[in-house]
């Protein structure tokens, strides 16, 4: 059982901070372009080679968002929250440090951050933060996503 | 697409886009998810319907389908990379989803230009952003960081 700022709550810290491989895949023009069909995007920059070849990229990139969209695959460490009754998709933050062209692939690699209780107006709650880094094939990684899971009663 | 510059931005300053994500614009999002799934150890996960169907939506004690909080956190990002324009970079978005988002919801994608700085970090701009539905809620807010070009370079 772990007893932080009075609220008792239990996960496995054993999980905290221990790497786990998605998996990999190739971002192909065709995910580029149905993701872009999806949100009803028209940057130039995701949707037309030819003006994108005249930008700071010499030719079309992803949108940053599109890793958030992908599903690498599940699975990792499971930090095995227990408390309240119900929970859901709480938030999620994005950094994006290089461009991802057409052709790259991305392997997904994800862990337990943190686990930590919080309490607001709304009574208190559990959060768990997932870090899932992106690396590419040159092993560069070009985008970090963090999401959290709230656990609480209702 | 009109370009964004550093220095023609102003603390204060607003801009927005309204958008009605279908039920088609959610089944376009999922094919996504479909096509990871031929790679390595990727394949589509459960859903309980809550995104797919009335009958599933309900299953689950929502009046109507709702769109992936992914979906919504997408959104947000065109929002910021449209305003930026093709030179702009979107360094990061951080957001809260607070309340559902259903299909066909008419959805104003807003932003606040909050901060701006020049520093050993480059010409970056701070964003409020958030969604409001038109039943006037905000089911998700949040902020974002973007660099732009300096037009007097």
């Amino acid at each position: 059982m772990t007893s932080e700022n009075d609220v008792q709550f239990e996960y496995d810290k054993s999980v905290v901070g221990v790497e786990f491989e998605l998996g990999s895949l190739e971002v192909t023009a065709e995910i580029i372009a149905d993701y872009c069909s999806a949100l009803s995007e028209t940057n130039p920059l995701y949707t037309d080679e030819a003006a994108a070849k005249a930008g700071p990229y010499g030719g079309v990139i992803a949108p940053p968002g599109l890793m958030s969209a992908l599903n690498f695959g599940r699975g990792g460490q499971d930090a095995k929250v227990k408390f309240g009754n119900t929970s859901f998709f709480a938030g999620s933050r994005l950094e994006s440090f290089s461009p991802i062209r057409p052709g790259d692939t991305i392997t997904a690699k994800t862990s337990v951050k943190e686990v930590y209780p919080k309490t607001g107006r709304s009574g208190t709650m559990v959060f768990e933060v997932r870090r899932t880094d992106y690396v590419n094939q040159d092993g560069v990684t070009v985008a970090a996503t963090e999401s959290s899971q709230v656990y609480r009663e209702v | 697409m009109e370009q964004r510059y550093f220095d023609e931005v102003d603390i204060g300053d607003e801009f927005e886009e309204v958008q009605t994500p279908t039920s088609e614009d959610v089944q376009t999002f999922f094919s996504l998810t479909a096509a990871a799934s031929n790679s390595k150890g990727a394949r589509r996960g459960p859903s309980d319907g809550r995104f797919e169907s009335k009958e599933g939506a309900k299953s689950v004690g929502l009046d109507s389908p709702i769109i992936p909080g992914n979906m919504s956190f997408s959104m947000m990002s065109r929002l910021v990379t449209d305003w930026a324009g093709m030179e702009g970079r979107m360094h990061s978005l951080d957001v809260s989803f607070r309340r559902p988002v259903h299909h066909n919801d008419v959805l104003t994608l807003q932003a606040l230009v909050t901060d701006t700085t020049d520093d050993d970090e480059g010409l970056r701009v701070k964003l409020d952003v958030y969604m409001e539905n038109e039943r006037g809620e905000r089911p998700v807010q949040g902020t974002a960081v973007v660099e732009l070009p300096r037009r007097s370079a």
